[in-house]
């Protein structure tokens, strides 16, 4: 090693001290600020994607849930269980009406009264179940068109539970992380390096401080260095700070004061330095922990794709409210879809591959297979992709209209068939049997009471013959009132008085027990004397 | 009803028809302000309550900054501020409520602090409006990104947390319920405004029917059938990621009938337009109407006997004809309504028959008739009894004829034709003698001094009073009364006018006869009492077993106690094989009255001894 002069050793440890020591990093690529923007502005495109990828899920399953229950009521299976229902009832009102409209044999029961309320009974009781079953039958045909609304009812509700989302937005359950993502800002790290110079013939040493520890670590150089004496203590330093005085020590013990008073303003400057930009940095982190897109914004972010759909929204959204609503609709959609049936079976496809994707999904998601899961959402988002790219809003809406209008029309071309009319006639006959039969019964009843030699029927002849009297005491007075002014004959009044008498004669035989009659029998004495 | 009045109701009806909106609400407003409503549905009735529960779990989190004081005291050199990460963490809570007026906050208290950094809130209000009761229910959350400050040990430190929520998931149920009023079996409810994501209104249960697909939209009205009494409820479910303040938000209708006019009118308008109305629009109003009207026969109890009341027995039997063909042909025109209306026309008319055969009661019973011609006494049913009693009155009333007073009056429109005055009559001795001697006879002998038609009243009141005073008995007598009443001051007028009349004929009296006035009042009275006679006749009908023989025109109470009990009554007395009819039919059959009705219907007709 070449010995230099103290001067120039002096002079060339100080340049090489300066040299290095006064160039303490703040290693700033980039304001903190600026990554914590594009860092909050990334995430908000992260969210954005998110959204948009959520609506995409949501809408194709509201889709799929349309397509599937328009599909289901296509099966027919339940209109044609209404409709063999209501064949075999309608056959067996059918019969049992016209059994009991059959006329009925009136000989063989004759007029027993007895036998007649027998025969009424079972007769009421067979046409009480025959309308009971009518009632009940005709309810087969609403029930099967209700199950079919409820079909519709149900792909409505899914897709309004799609409109809603789209109404108040809703998240996508975080972005992805646990934790809160911070975004990747540059540290504030401090390194200072120290060397012997070009031909390094001394020890030499290098720090990088980070944070907290960095400060300890300058606030221990810089009491150790600020006494002469202390310098060669701070051998005892531990660790890189150790490290640093030891190099400066072993460089050149006897320039140590000087050099401290260099490293120690350099220092102070690069504190003053280092404070700034932490301070700047967790200024930036807050920005970006407040300003990062949660799932409040991936909501916002959820309406606004959702906007993008508006249309294809609306009309799904009309056909199936037509489909409820106004099935008169119904018949010019079903004139778009020429080929139902072709159509129905490619969109039954599409619809079941999705369910089995999905299937499979679910099933995985119990398991920790990540790789598998990831498949089977990637196969899910192409069946998705595959139905939005096939499954055009409006074709939709014709399908699903046009299907309603072939089951529509099917059940009703079915149930025109019966003959609803001649159940109608064979009841209105069989009534008007069950009608004659309680006459028959009633009159039967009647009969002891009201018959020719019923009490009643004596009662009223004799009211009746009491009543004929009187209207004759009446007719009489009208004829004496007429000898009078001179309008009749004496022997017209006499007649009429003779008859009178009679009727009189008659009545008390009968009936003088009667204080009506007696009372009678006195006013017609006195009209035409002795009777 | 009259035919006049018919003819107007049909065609207010029609125009009604025309401009009746697609709703019955258009009839239930204008009922607002209506004087003759009778009940209306208010929040007291149905006793409205939201129960739930909401577990909420939210994802937030932390960082603190610690702040260095810049001080000579503190960090003379200056210190920078420090931020550390405090990770993340995730929150569970359960929010429970209950009620409908309270509302609930709940506190979330953080591992990393204990502080409230959310509320779940509930806000249900109710109101009753025109008959309608809104409920209307929030379920809000209060979550918000905020932070706290404290000061470190010494005054050298502060410490800031901040937090902020990532995301938040809720899971949970709400339930509204309410009580089906009193006498009420169908309401309808609408879903408006209802919001929040993952939403899922589920079934409406606690009805007749196990289960009733809830609204989706707010254009949809649901119609659910329930026992009075019964608990209906609506289950919402909410699940998901939620990114607002909003959870739920759902504004529930419920409204029941109401009366705004007669029920009989009204379902008489209802019969006459069926067959005008066409279009799914003009079904929609019409099955909407005719709800409104069935449930109101069923809301009110009295409504049954009005429209018996109101009706004759003819119009009351076509009305029963047609209710019942409503209820048993299925009809697509009616398009959703459909199973309403015909379940509606069942119950309607099945309450109506029950009405029938109540007040038919009395004719059913043993009678005791006293038959003072033959001096016996009778049991008979009350049919025979009526028979009699009315066929009795009828040969009375038959027997009221004045020739006497024909005759005499007849004398003075002889003179009035001559143009005399009663001077110039008095003064004719020969004559003034005549009329003095033909007056002491009518005096004497006539019954046209008595008050024969008030005594006929008397008579017919006493006969038919066993039979009740309501309803369709009401109507064989009530008309009768009425009309005997009228006939009664009618002939004492003209009897006190008749004998003022010959009072009159006198030397100081020069006005000139009149008496072809008197004459005319007369043939008046005569042809009235030829014309109650007539009623009295159609009556006896009414009571006779022979006018069953035409099919559905049967008029007498015979016939229609048999298409009661063999149509209407039928249908609710057995089981039904249709899930939605016999639903229908198991909320009406634990109805006593079926049972005894069908027995005096049979005692009635004599097929129980």
């Amino acid at each position: 090693m070449k010995i230099l002069n103290v001067t120039g050793i002096r002079r060339l440890l100080v340049a090489a001290l300066i040299g290095v020591m006064v160039s303490p990093q703040v290693v700033l690529a980039q304001a903190p600020m600026d990554v914590a923007i594009a860092a909050v502005h990334a995430s908000h495109e992260k969210a954005m994607a998110r959204a948009l990828e959520a609506v995409e899920i949501d809408f194709n399953f509201a889709l799929s849930e349309v397509m599937k229950n328009t599909l289901n009521s296509a099966s027919g299976s339940d209109v044609d269980k209404a409709r063999a229902k209501i064949l075999v009832d309608q056959k067996t009102l059918l019969e049992g009406f016209s059994r009991l409209a059959q006329p009925r044999d009136e000989k063989s029961i004759g007029t027993d009264v007895e036998l007649l309320r027998s025969e009424l009974e079972r007769f009421m009781s067979d046409y009480q179940s025959l309308v009971r079953l009518r009632y009940s039958a005709s309810f087969h045909a609403s029930d099967a068109r209700e199950d079919f609304r409820k079909s519709i009812s149900i792909a409505r509700e899914a897709f309004a539970s799609f409109e809603r989302s789209c109404r108040t937005g809703r998240g996508v359950g975080g972005l992805g992380v646990k934790a809160f993502y911070y975004p990747n800002l540059p540290r504030a790290d401090y390194e200072v390096n120290l060397s012997m110079g070009s031909d390094g013939t001394s020890g030499s040493g290098r720090y990088v401080g980070t944070g907290s520890q960095a400060e300890q670590d300058r606030n221990t150089v810089t009491n150790v260095a600020a006494t002469s004496a202390g310098l060669t203590a701070s051998i005892a330093v531990s660790g890189q700070t150790g490290a640093v005085v030891a190099a400066a020590q072993a460089a050149a013990p006897f320039m140590a004061a000087g050099a401290a008073v260099i490293v120690l303003t350099s220092m102070y400057i690069g504190h003053q330095e280092r404070v700034k930009a932490e301070n700047e940095l967790v200024a930036a982190k807050l920005h970006a922990f407040r300003k990062m897109a949660s799932d409040a914004d991936a909501g916002q972010y959820y309406i606004e794709q959702c906007k993008e759909r508006s249309l294809a929204v609306e009309v799904i959204s009309q056909a199936l409210e037509t489909a409820l609503h106004d099935p008169t609709q119904l018949r010019l959609a079903s004139e778009r879809v020429p080929d139902i049936g072709a159509e129905l079976t490619s969109f039954k496809m599409l619809i079941d591959e999705r369910e089995t994707a999905k299937r499979a999904l679910e099933e995985l998601k119990g398991t920790d297979n990540a790789e598998k899961i990831e498949i089977a959402k990637t196969t899910l988002l192409e069946k998705d992709r595959l139905i939005a790219e096939q499954t055009k809003p409006e074709r939709v809406a014709d399908l699903v209209l046009a299907n309603l209008s072939n089951q529509s029309s099917v059940l009703s071309r079915q149930l025109g068939d019966l003959n609803f009319q001649a159940v109608d006639m064979a009841q209105k006959r069989a009534y008007s049997n069950l009608l004659r039969l309680v006459d028959l019964v009633h009159r039967s009843s009647f009969r002891e009471v009201l018959a020719d030699d019923g009490a009643i029927q004596k009662e009223l002849r004799g009211i009746n013959s009491y009543l004929s009297a009187r209207a004759l005491f009446r007719e009489t007075l009208k004829l004496q009132i007429q000898e009078i002014f001179g309008r009749v004959t004496r022997e017209t009044v006499a007649r009429s008085e003779e008859q009178l008498k009679k009727a009189a004669r008659e009545l008390s035989r009968n009936y003088l027990h009667i204080p009506q009659v007696l009372e009678f029998n006195r006013q017609v004495k006195s009209l035409v004397g002795s009777l | 009803m009259s035919y006049t009045k018919k003819r107007i109701i049909v065609e207010k009806c029609i125009i009604g028809m025309m401009a009746m909106s697609a709703s019955m609400f258009s009839i239930q407003s204008s009922a607002g302000i209506d004087d003759k409503i009778i009940k209306v549905l208010k929040v007291s009735d149905i006793d409205l309550r939201v129960d739930g529960k909401i577990d909420q779990s939210i994802q937030m989190s932390w960082n603190k900054i610690t702040k260095h004081r810049h001080s000579a005291d503190c960090y003379p050199l200056g210190k920078g501020n420090s931020y550390d990460d405090l990770g993340a963490e995730s929150l569970e809570h359960a929010a429970v409520f209950s009620g409908v007026q309270n509302s609930s906050a709940i506190d979330i208290a953080s591992k990393k602090q204990k502080l409230k950094v959310g509320t779940i809130t509930l806000n249900a209000s109710q109101e009753e409006n025109n008959g309608t009761v809104v409920a209307r229910v929030a379920i809000v959350n209060g979550l918000a990104q905020s932070s706290y400050r404290n000061k470190g040990d010494s005054n050298c430190v502060i410490r800031e947390h901040h937090w902020k929520v990532q995301s938040q998931k809720v899971k949970g149920q709400a339930q509204v319920s309410f009580t089906m009023p009193k006498d009420t079996w169908l309401v309808e409810m609408s879903v408006a405004g209802l919001s929040g994501h993952g939403l899922k209104v589920g079934d409406v249960t606690g009805g007749l029917h196990e289960k009733v697909r809830a609204a989706s939209t707010s254009q949809e009205t649901i119609r659910v059938w329930a026992k009075p009494g019964s608990r209906v409820r609506l289950p919402i479910e909410v699940s998901g990621d939620i990114s607002s303040q909003n959870i739920l938000s759902l504004e529930l209708h419920v409204s029941s009938a109401r009366h705004s006019e007669s029920p009989a009118d009204m379902l008489e308008k209802l019969r006459l337009t069926m067959s005008e109305i066409s279009g799914p629009a003009a079904y929609q109003a019409w099955s909407k109407a005719f709800l409104a009207v069935g449930a109101s026969i069923l809301f009110d109890r009295n409504s049954a006997n009005v429209v018996l009341s109101e009706n004759n027995l003819n119009d009351y039997s076509s009305l029963a004809d047609w209710l019942f063909r409503l209820a048993n042909v299925s009809d697509a025109r009616f398009g959703e309504m459909e199973s309403h209306v015909k379940a509606m026309a069942a119950v309607t008319s099945y309450r109506l028959s029950l009405a029938f055969l109540d007040q038919m009661q009395p004719f059913c019973k043993q009678v005791e008739v006293r038959l003072p011609m033959t001096g016996k006494q009778l049991q008979v049913s009350g049919l025979v009894a009526a028979n009699y009693w009315l066929n009795r009155d009828i040969k009375r009333i038959e027997n009221m004829r004045f020739p006497e007073i024909r005759a005499y009056l007849h004398e003075y429109i002889r003179w009035e034709n001559n143009g005399l005055t009663y001077a110039e009559v008095a003064a004719n001795t020969a004559e003034f003698n005549k009329i003095k001697a033909g007056y002491i006879k009518i005096r004497e002998y006539s019954e046209f001094a008595f008050d024969i038609f008030g005594d006929a009243r008397l008579r017919l009141k006493k006969s038919l009073q066993v039979f009740g005073t309501v309803g369709t008995s009401e109507l064989i007598t009530k008309e009768i009364e009425q009309e005997l009443v009228a006939l009664s001051e009618f002939h004492t007028s003209l009897n006190r006018d008749f004998q003022k009349e010959v009072m009159g004929t006198n030397l100081q009296n020069q006005s000139r006869i009149r008496t072809s006035l008197l004459l005319a009042r007369l043939d008046e009275l005569e042809r009235r009492s030829k014309y109650l006679v007539k009623k009295l006749e159609t009556s006896v009908k009414f009571v006779s077993p022979s006018e069953s023989s035409a099919v559905g025109q049967s008029a007498s109470i015979v016939g229609m106690m048999t298409g009661m009990l063999s149509h209407q009554i039928a249908l609710f007395d057995e089981k039904l094989s249709s899930p939605f009819a016999e639903a229908v039919r198991l909320g009406f059959v634990d109805d006593a009255r079926i049972k005894e009705a069908k027995s005096s219907y049979r005692n009635c007709l004599g097929t129980k001894k």
